[in-house]
């Protein structure tokens, strides 16, 4: 909401500049967001809080910075001085047959005055309309509004100026002398001053005359009925209406206002008359004319509330004593009106305007806001918190540690994603458990799988000229079973391109593959003292199933060609693994058993062999490790080949085996038979050929 | 800031024995400060260039 520098020192004496007003006014908790300087004045623009609807005017604001600073709202302003040419003109709340005063009789009739509590019409006659004086356009352009002509500038000034928003009718264009507020009937039309015919029904509150419907209550008025160059008498309307029948009204018929913005947060019925003779006062001044009648219906009055305000509880919620004389004082000059209760009580009457505040804390908010936030000195909190970790907090930080010391970097994806990009991966939405209302069609359901997600990330990290791009992700994945869905943690890694790594030797530039997933995902087995795990090809030699004491709890795989093509990657691979971490960690194991280091040194010797292709390494080596008890000690694989030399369907291995024994070092000659029994295994159990 | 005592009571807190403080800050934010980074989006985006300098 918008208010000028100069509009507000109508109404007091302001010595700040405007940015130390705006600083003010922000730290007692109306923000400003923005200043701008527009000829010859400066405009805030204020973010007023849903609670405070008594903000949203000037006067609104000008009684916070009387608050703030400690200043009297001005008696001397032009504001309050605003009189009608006839005077003693009081409203006149029921109708009575003595109207004969005027020539003119005018009723008010309200349907249901739950809906209406409060309507006040003013005559004016004689109006003469056309353009506004050049000072009411400024202003009026200064806080967002168009300028139309002189009597709907008025109005809208008003409302602006006070926060009660006002309607000016035509009132040659009403028929008959009873102006009406009433429910609409299902059918009935009506074309609103934006030139669009509106179908209306009785959850809508109009104004109507004998015939018909005449306006929106509290949001829009009607076309026919608005005031144009040719009316010279109108009927100015100020009323207060039901904040939950307006807010329905606006909605149901998809319109916006000024007016209906306010009446919705609560207009403050004592402002009611105020605004409506300060509109008809200017409204004499600047188009001429003479109030000849004023009706009123309901009740301006609202029920004063006092609430009491125990003192010893102000510094016991705000930490700092602060003298009586001064919450006294802060709290008059928001307005509030203070009497001495028995021993340390203020009984506190609260103005109709102020509805936000019902409770004593709202009272001590009030005082801290006005007293400043700030000026609450700083302590440090009596209580020390305690970080610590449980189990499963530790293992995944372990996890996460292992994997940045491999070095894959860490990615947060998010849990919501789109069903088309499931679809992509070929999963099924069987069990995905879906958004009833979702913000986007980015945010359909909950992710079962991470390894789509991860290979977007990948994918954007591609288009970004990454070299390669490896990342993991540690997250729930979400799944339907039975009443609850189901939640399970799981680790997903995922990578693509080319990684140089620089050893002795030189630079290495190596291709990603299964084979890189797979000892990534054996050093972090290994890290969580996991012994018993296999990675099995079911032929499919794109996949690969990771298993955990036998258990299946996760997969390992090159992405198709087209899942790729979906994701838009071409020229490039990409390798994801997917796996539960809830049950790794039920696996792991932390504790570690120191062995006593050799005293004697091993021996080593290396086997270059060739298996056929569909031999299984892990078998052999088993094998290898079993028969050659107890002197063989390790048994590692230290170099694997495909390709030129070796013919089709084979692979090359080297193997190393590493013998010892703890009570003496031994000799080749001891070693030689153990060596030998192990390569005749290879040869005739494994089909292996020696090089 | 201070718990309202309308939610202490919903809670059977009396009030006027206990007070209650919460206060959150976007550890994003937090980060923001400290680093020196521009926009919060990069955080969800998941660009190694962001990643890679931490």
């Amino acid at each position: 909401m918008k208010v000028t520098y100069q509009w507000l020192k109508d109404f007091l004496e302001i010595k700040l500049s405007a940015d130390k007003l705006a600083d003010q006014l922000t730290m007692a908790g109306l923000e400003v967001t923005s200043l701008e300087k527009c000829s010859g004045d400066v405009v805030f623009e204020i973010e007023v809080t849903s609670n405070r609807p008594d903000c949203l005017s000037i006067l609104g604001i000008a009684r916070e910075v009387a608050a703030i600073s400690g200043v009297k709202l001005g008696s001397r302003c032009s504001v309050f001085s605003s009189r009608l040419k006839t005077k003693n003109l009081k409203p006149k709340t029921r109708l009575s047959r003595e109207q004969s005063r005027e020539n003119l009789s005018l009723k008010i009739k309200v349907e249901d005055k739950k809906d209406c509590p409060l309507y006040t019409a003013k005559i004016i006659k004689g109006v003469k309309v056309g353009p506004s004086p050049d000072w009411l356009k400024k202003r009026l352009e200064s806080v967002g509004c168009r300028s139309v002509n002189n009597i709907v500038d008025i109005t809208n000034y008003v409302l602006f100026e006070y926060g009660e928003p006002l309607h000016a009718f035509d009132l040659s264009r009403l028929r008959g002398d009873t102006i009406i507020v009433r429910r609409a009937k299902s059918g009935e039309k009506l074309t609103t001053i934006d030139a669009d015919e509106k179908t209306l029904n009785s959850d809508i509150l109009i104004i109507a005359d004998q015939d018909k419907p005449v306006a929106i209550a509290g949001v829009m008025g009607g076309k026919d009925t608005e005031v144009t160059q040719g009316t010279c008498e109108i009927l100015l309307e100020a009323a207060v209406f039901d904040p939950v029948l307006i807010r329905r009204s606006r909605q149901k018929l998809g319109l916006q206002s000024e007016s209906a913005y306010r009446f919705e947060r609560g207009i403050d019925p004592q402002i009611v008359e105020r605004a409506s003779l300060r509109a008809a006062a200017l409204i004499e001044k600047i188009a001429g004319g003479r109030c000849i009648a004023a009706r009123e219906l309901g009740r301006a009055q609202s029920k004063s509330r006092v609430i009491s305000l125990d003192l010893s509880r102000v510094s016991i919620n705000l930490g700092v004593n602060i003298a009586l004389s001064r919450v006294k004082k802060i709290l008059v000059d928001l307005g509030f009106k203070v009497k001495a209760g028995r021993k340390n009580i203020f009984l506190v009457e609260v103005p109709s305007y102020r509805q936000d505040l019902s409770l004593e804390v709202d009272l001590i908010e009030e005082i801290a806001r006005i007293y400043g936030f700030e000026s609450i000195p700083t302590t440090q909190p009596a209580i020390i918190p305690k970080v610590t970790r449980d189990d499963r907090q530790e293992l995944v930080a372990i996890t996460q540690r292992t994997l940045v010391g491999i070095g894959l970097k860490e990615v947060i994806t998010y849990s919501l994603i789109d069903k088309g990009l499931l679809a992509d991966f070929g999963f099924d939405a069987q069990e995905v458990i879906e958004i009833l209302n979702p913000l986007s069609s980015e945010q359909e359901v909950l992710r079962p799988h991470i390894i789509p997600s991860l290979s977007r990330c990948i994918a954007y990290n591609l288009n970004q000229k990454q070299d390669y791009a490896s990342i993991f992700e540690i997250a729930n994945i979400y799944s339907a079973s039975g009443v609850l869905p189901r939640e399970e943690l799981v680790l997903g890694i995922a990578f693509s391109g080319v990684q140089a790594m620089l050893f002795e030797q030189g630079a290495i530039k190596e291709e990603f593959s299964l084979l890189h997933l797979k000892g990534i995902a054996e050093t972090l087995f290994k890290r969580l003292g996991i012994k018993d795990y296999d990675f099995i090809n079911q032929g499919n030699p794109e996949t690969a199933m990771i298993y955990v004491n036998r258990e299946h709890l996760g997969s390992m795989v090159r992405l198709s060609r087209a899942v790729l093509d979906k994701l838009g990657i071409k020229n490039k691979e990409i390798f994801g693994l997917e796996i539960s971490l809830d049950r790794v960690f039920s696996h792991a194991s932390l504790k570690k058993q120191f062995r006593p280091l050799p005293k004697v040194p091993g021996i080593a010797r290396d086997i270059s062999v060739i298996f056929k292709e569909s031999v299984s390494i892990k078998q052999a080596l088993a094998r290898i490790a079993e028969m050659g008890k107890p002197l063989l000690r390790a048994v590692n694989i230290i170099d694997c080949y495909q390709g030129k030399q070796i013919p089709a369907g084979y692979k090359a291995f080297t193997i190393s085996c590493e013998y010892r024994s703890d009570q003496r070092t031994l000799t080749e000659a001891e070693i030689n038979p153990a060596h030998a029994v192990i390569c005749k295994e290879l040869t005739e159990r494994f089909d292996a050929r020696m090089r | 800031g201070l718990i309202h005592p309308n939610v202490l009571k919903h809670v059977g807190i009396d009030s006027k024995k206990y007070s209650g403080f919460a206060f959150g800050m976007g550890v994003e934010r937090i980060a923001m400060l400290k680093y020196g980074i521009n926009d919060i989006r990069l955080f969800f985006e998941n660009d190694l260039r962001f990643l890679k300098q931490f």
